[in-house]
């Protein structure tokens, strides 16, 4: 087989792998769209903008989705209680190659009635079969399968020195300063958490771990934990890069609304497109259950990983470089 | 002002009177929060090295710099020389401040010298450079069942990388000088 055969031959064993995993436990596979009117709404994303015209010339403005996450929660809303979906999704202003391409693939369930800890669960059982399917199809070389869970607290005090549960914007920011870690005088409290996550713990979080627990700053749309002082959010890392994001979803209209409305203010204060609030989400979201976790993974990272690959573009059969630039 | 997005090999930022040369970049993007770009950057004063993550969202200063497109001449142990072929002018850039271009120069390269008031500060290669393949050995017959068969090859400066089994010596192939990698060969 030459290169493209093995990536598409692989890809296929993952797909396959990821629609048994979820078919045997009762889990829906449904279709989400991709072309939009309302696509993620994060500050720090870019869409792809388009315009959508009907033969009566009725225009619309539409987008491409940055992730299923809106249709996912309306189905939930819906009644649907076990969803999975495997979809493309786009952003632009990304870098080619390395561990971004503009168009990925992504994985995305739900289920109501469990929480995060049983995602975690799910996700290190899926990693592990997929990783096993590979193997017995492909021959592709064993990966070191210790699987390890941290909560970001606990990262702190081992890599940081200092105690999250009591640590507020100062104590961060002196902590930045005695480490000699470049900070700016618009740090919020979230981006020195991050400076310091960026250059004290992801350089060791080699292996497999599941990193839980973020501080509130950085999970806002997860349920608290019991002492409400985290939010009920994990990533997968796996050799030190991210490869998913799930959470206990936090199932309020109102505190959703404000969020968006808070991140609609931040998009137009970055010149960003801000797209219309989604208020079919807004309507839906009350009728999910408590609790309902939901994972988001990249499945072009989880292929990278698996088989031994250190570049995205090296498990796409059309990677953007080649798509898109002349040599 | 700038903005941290505009970052790229070879911009040089002024952080309080200091000049940085950029080396490296990478935007990161947390799952929530702000995105930011990871640099690593080199002090041009006094050669230190370091890394710096800056947020998308802060603002700073970019000193102008030119590129000047020259020629690569020849090594003389800690100096690397290249000559502007309209001008004649040379410029020598230490092997410090070179480090990760070095294993692709070739004599005749041509490539963009980074000027900074009149002082060379670095050079930023072509993204992708051609080659002859010097040596390598001929494709073993079998090998090619498991798919991505990669086997040495010497180029004609002496760099040694992993090429397709189907190359041969005499072939041209491209380089990527941010990889090291063979990306194709050029018929």
């Amino acid at each position: 087989m030459n290169a493209i055969q093995t990536i598409a031959k692989e890809r296929e064993t993952i797909n396959d792998t990821i629609r048994s995993f979820f078919k045997d436990r009762g889990y829906l596979e449904v279709e989400t769209p991709i072309l939009v009117k309302s696509p993620g709404m994060e500050p720090n994303l870019t869409p792809f903008e388009t315009i959508v015209r009907e033969p009566n010339k009725n225009e619309y403005r539409g987008a491409l989705i940055t992730s299923p996450e809106y249709s996912m929660k309306k189905l939930l809303g819906h009644g649907l209680e076990k969803i999975f979906t495997l979809t493309k999704v786009f952003r632009n202003d990304e870098q080619f190659g390395g561990s971004h391409n503009p168009e990925f693939t992504m994985l995305e369930w739900y289920q109501q009635g469990a929480d995060y800890m049983k995602c975690i669960e799910e996700t290190e059982t899926l990693v592990k079969m997929i990783n096993i399917k590979l193997q017995m199809t492909n021959e592709c070389q064993m990966t070191n399968f210790k699987w390890e869970r941290k909560r970001v607290r606990d990262l702190f005090l081992q890599y940081v020195g200092i105690d999250l549960d009591a640590a507020d914007r100062q104590t961060l920011f002196d902590s930045c300063l005695s480490l000699r870690i470049h900070t700016s005088l618009s740090d919020t409290e979230s981006d020195l958490f991050y400076r310091l996550f960026l250059e004290k713990i992801e350089p060791n979080l080699l292996g497999n771990i599941f990193v839980y627990d973020y501080p509130k700053y950085q999970a806002s749309l997860s349920r608290l934990t019991s002492d409400g002082k985290y939010g009920e959010r994990f990533e997968l890392y796996m050799n030190g890069l991210e490869l998913c994001n799930g959470f206990t979803e936090l199932i309020d209209a109102n505190e959703q609304r404000k969020r968006f409305e808070e991140e609609a203010e931040e998009r137009k204060q970055t010149s960003k497109t801000v797209h219309p609030i989604d208020e079919g989400l807004l309507s839906l979201l009350p009728s999910l259950r408590t609790p309902t976790f939901g994972n988001a993974l990249g499945v072009d990272r989880l292929h990278m990983i698996l088989t031994d690959r250190t570049k995205i573009e090296d498990v796409l059969l059309f990677p953007a470089d080649k798509l898109f630039r002349d040599y | 002002m700038s903005s941290p997005n505009d970052i790229k090999k070879g911009t040089v930022i002024n952080i309080n009177g200091e000049l940085w040369f950029v080396t490296y970049f990478q935007r990161v993007s947390p799952g929530k929060g702000s995105s930011f770009v990871r640099t690593k950057m080199k002090n041009i004063k006094t050669g230190k090295v370091q890394e710096t993550n800056f947020k998308s969202a802060e603002s700073l200063t970019f000193e102008e710099v030119q590129y000047k497109k020259m020629q690569y001449l020849f090594n003389d142990g800690n100096l690397y020389t290249f000559m502007d072929n309209m001008t004649y002018e040379q410029v020598s850039i230490s092997k410090a401040d070179m480090e990760d271009s070095i294993p692709y120069l070739k004599e005749g390269l041509e490539a963009n010298v980074v000027m900074h008031e009149g002082q060379a500060l670095s050079v930023a290669l072509p993204q992708k450079i051609e080659y002859t393949i010097v040596y390598t050995e001929p494709a073993v017959k079998g090998d090619t069942a498991s798919g991505n068969v990669l086997k040495e090859a010497e180029l004609d400066n002496g760099l040694k990388v992993k090429v397709p089994s189907f190359i041969t010596q005499g072939d041209h192939v491209l380089v990527n000088t941010d990889t090291g990698e063979y990306t194709e060969r050029v018929n």
